[in-house]
């Protein structure tokens, strides 16, 4: 009997030690629980934090790049601008020098007269000048602004084909030379606005793609419109080789 | 539990990593997709327009535009590109054209002969310089007068001269001269038909008049000369030209341009005197002048004449455009005697030139301007050099060089070898021969340096300078035939593919 009794107390001794273990373990575990999560969340945290930042700061590049590239462009409007009191200049002193020539080129040919034709070039300067903005991000302002652009480029191309019906007047030094500052004027702005629409369409993309739409509307990036090709424009030529 | 709270540590690390990786991947959006360079080569015929000799020759013109002046010259032909513009900008942008310069120099000439049609698309940092008018003359009125007889590398090299000619004006007003490197085009130069199957161009109206001479003399004739080029007046059977002038030129492209520029170097040039000798006469400017030849007459029928014909042989010009001669055995000798007699020296041809009339262009200097050659390059024979066989070559290359205020002049070398061949140890093995006897140069100053050549290949550029004594400048200038020797083997001066020795060279030039 005393035997059972010492038995049943080391059994119950036992038991209470086995309780008291297991308690024990049991606040081992939720720490460290505790500490998953805090890390977990920690480095969800870091990944947002990383991937704000560094979106943030591909978006601003963009941003800066398109408005070079805009910049770009107006420095190519301006330029031409600026070409055409020279090259009315000119037209004015190769008509007297090559009056005799160009008499027929006046007042006895079809359609608008040189004078009047020169005097719509400068009109067309200065409204072009004037419709002039700076990095446009609504649609119909950069397509107003090209309309008045494009109306002085064609003023200037029907100018310079005038002369281009004569041969003799075509083969001077002096024709040749109005037609390269006016065809590198138009080369440079198309090259500026295909360069433009690049650096739009990377920033346009950017601000599509995740996470870059939502850092971009917390930012308040906005997307940029695009030039749209003249009428006719070929496509890129593959430059592959 | 002390390995489970291990594996749960690991566990995190790991799952971190892959977020920042992560954050880091979605982060990096490329946003330029500018792509890499694409081939440097000088010359890409992709329209088998050229032939390898053309190519190459335009390609050692072009390398030599590159070291003496910081342009980069490319030249491509490619059939049906549609859109010339375009393209050129775009390939100026993907082949990275002016990124062999320093300052962001760059040229591109773009043919597409399926379409007849050319362009010249100019670098940013070069359009004040190589305006569009400028580009459109030089097409026009040089280059695709040439297409048009069918010779298309003698027009783009006779263009390249005109842009060599256009870049001494600029860098004498500082025009090149940049402290910062642009790179592109932003759709600068300008396009013209090629006229590749056009034939010779109408003559001008009115040229087949003849020039009158006013006076008697060479240089009334001159003067005569002066006007109808200033005229263009491209009519071979002028009465101002000997008989065999006239067969000579007949079939020949005289484009406007060499008209103009021939025009121009009369107009500026001032003759120094007229040298006579029985049926022979030879105008001559000032020495120093180096952009302006002599000029040949033969009298024929009573009357003064040009000889273009033996001007041509005789008299020719470098890549820097200043005039020289080849040969001391030719008629009208006797009208540089007393050059020689006088000065000591005598202009020679390829820019190698002494004496007062040395030019030396100190940005060269500067750059390590080299030459290098794949075929026919004669192997240094010493064994001390340290060059060996099998591909590797050496070559020798020098300048041409501008006169300083003072100092004493000294020969410049720059020896370039591929690869890693050290090109030569031995420096005091380097000696020089005119007609006489061998002259052992001393002991140099030398540096080293490395480099890319036009072919992507990496090259080691030893340069050394030898001072030289009056006595050895003599032999320098007075030799009808100069060779450099290293060791057993013996380089002639200006001989093409073994030496490209083109000067002499002075460090105190400004």
């Amino acid at each position: 009997m005393a035997w059972a009794s010492a038995k049943r107390s080391t059994v119950s001794n036992e038991s209470q030690q086995g309780g008291n273990g297991g308690g024990q373990a049991k606040g081992v575990s939720g720490a460290v629980v505790a500490a998953i999560v805090a890390g977990v969340l920690f480095l969800i945290i870091l990944f947002a934090g990383i991937t704000s930042v560094t979106t943030y700061n591909g978006l601003v590049n963009r941003v800066e790049a398109a408005d070079e590239a805009w910049g770009q462009v107006e420095t190519a409007y301006q330029r031409r601008a600026d070409l055409v009191p020279n090259l009315v200049d000119s037209v004015e002193r190769f008509m007297e020098h090559e009056r005799e020539t160009l008499e027929s080129v006046t007042e006895a040919r079809e359609g608008e007269p040189l004078s009047k034709q020169l005097e719509a070039l400068k009109a067309a300067r200065q409204s072009a000048q004037a419709e002039r903005a700076s990095a446009p991000t609504r649609a119909e302002t950069l397509a107003k602004l090209k309309g008045s652009q494009q109306q002085l480029s064609e003023r200037m191309t029907a100018l310079m084909a005038r002369f281009e019906a004569y041969p003799q007047l075509r083969s001077s030094d002096q024709f040749m030379r109005l037609q390269a500052q006016l065809e590198g004027a138009e080369n440079r702005i198309s090259v500026a606005r295909q360069r433009y629409n690049q650096a739009v369409s990377d920033l346009n993309s950017a601000l599509q793609r995740i996470p870059g739409r939502w850092i971009g509307q917390f930012a308040g990036f906005e997307p940029r419109a695009y030039f749209e090709a003249d009428e006719g424009a070929a496509d890129a030529p593959s430059v592959a080789e | 539990m002390q390995r489970g709270s291990r594996l749960i540590f690991a566990g995190l690390v790991l799952l971190g990593g892959v977020l920042v990786t992560t954050a880091g991947f979605i982060a990096w959006q490329p946003w330029s997709s500018t792509g890499g360079a694409e081939d440097p080569q000088l010359v890409v015929d992709g329209a088998d327009l050229l032939g390898a000799e053309q190519s190459d020759r335009i390609a050692e013109f072009h390398e030599l535009l590159r070291a003496n002046h910081d342009i980069d010259y490319r030249v491509v032909t490619r059939d049906n590109v549609d859109d010339i513009d375009r393209f050129a900008a775009e390939a100026f942008r993907r082949r990275e054209v002016g990124s062999a310069s320093d300052a962001g120099h760059g040229l591109m000439l773009v043919i597409d002969p399926a379409s007849d049609v050319l362009r010249i698309e100019v670098s940013r940092s070069l359009e004040p310089v190589y305006v569009d008018a400028f580009v459109a003359y030089i097409e026009q009125r040089q280059m695709t007068e040439f297409f048009a007889h069918d010779r298309v590398a003698d027009g783009i090299l006779a263009t390249t001269e005109m842009i060599v000619t256009r870049a001494q004006r600029a860098e004498a007003n500082a025009g090149l001269k940049q402290t910062y490197k642009i790179e592109g085009s932003a759709g600068g130069g300008a396009k013209a038909s090629a006229r590749l199957d056009d034939g010779p161009s109408a003559r001008q109206q009115g040229t087949d008049q003849q020039v009158r001479v006013e006076g008697d003399g060479p240089v009334a004739v001159l003067e005569a000369y002066r006007r109808a080029m200033a005229n263009r007046n491209d009519n071979t059977d002028l009465a101002i030209y000997s008989a065999r002038t006239r067969e000579f030129m007949a079939g020949r492209p005289r484009t406007p341009a060499q008209a103009d520029n021939t025009a121009r170097s009369l107009r500026q040039c001032s003759v120094e005197g007229v040298q006579k000798q029985g049926d022979r006469a030879v105008v001559r400017y000032p020495i120093d002048a180096r952009q302006c030849p002599p000029y040949f007459f033969v009298r024929e029928e009573g009357r003064w004449r040009l000889d273009l014909v033996t001007m041509h042989k005789v008299v020719q010009m470098n890549h820097e455009n200043e005039w020289g001669i080849t040969t001391r055995d030719h008629p009208y000798q006797f009208a540089f005697e007393d050059w020689k007699q006088r000065a000591g020296w005598i202009p020679s041809r390829g820019g190698q030139s002494h004496g007062s009339s040395l030019v030396r262009t100190r940005y060269v200097e500067q750059k390590d301007a080299y030459y290098a050659k794949t075929q026919g390059v004669k192997l240094a024979g010493d064994k001390r050099s340290a060059v060996r066989g099998n591909g590797r070559f050496i070559a020798l290359s020098g300048r041409g060089i501008r006169r300083g205020e003072g100092g004493a002049w000294r020969l410049g070398l720059v020896a370039s070898c591929i690869d890693d061949a050290v090109c030569w140890e031995d420096d005091a093995a380097m000696w020089i021969k005119g007609d006489g006897e061998r002259v052992q140069l001393g002991a140099p100053v030398r540096s080293q340096s490395r480099t890319r050549d036009a072919n992507g290949r990496s090259l080691e550029l030893s340069k050394y300078v030898y001072r030289l004594r009056s006595d050895q400048l003599r032999t320098l200038a007075e030799a009808s035939d100069i060779r450099v020797g290293l060791g057993g083997e013996s380089y002639r001066l200006g001989q093409k593919g073994q030496a490209m020795i083109t000067g002499l060279y002075d460090e105190t030039a400004p």
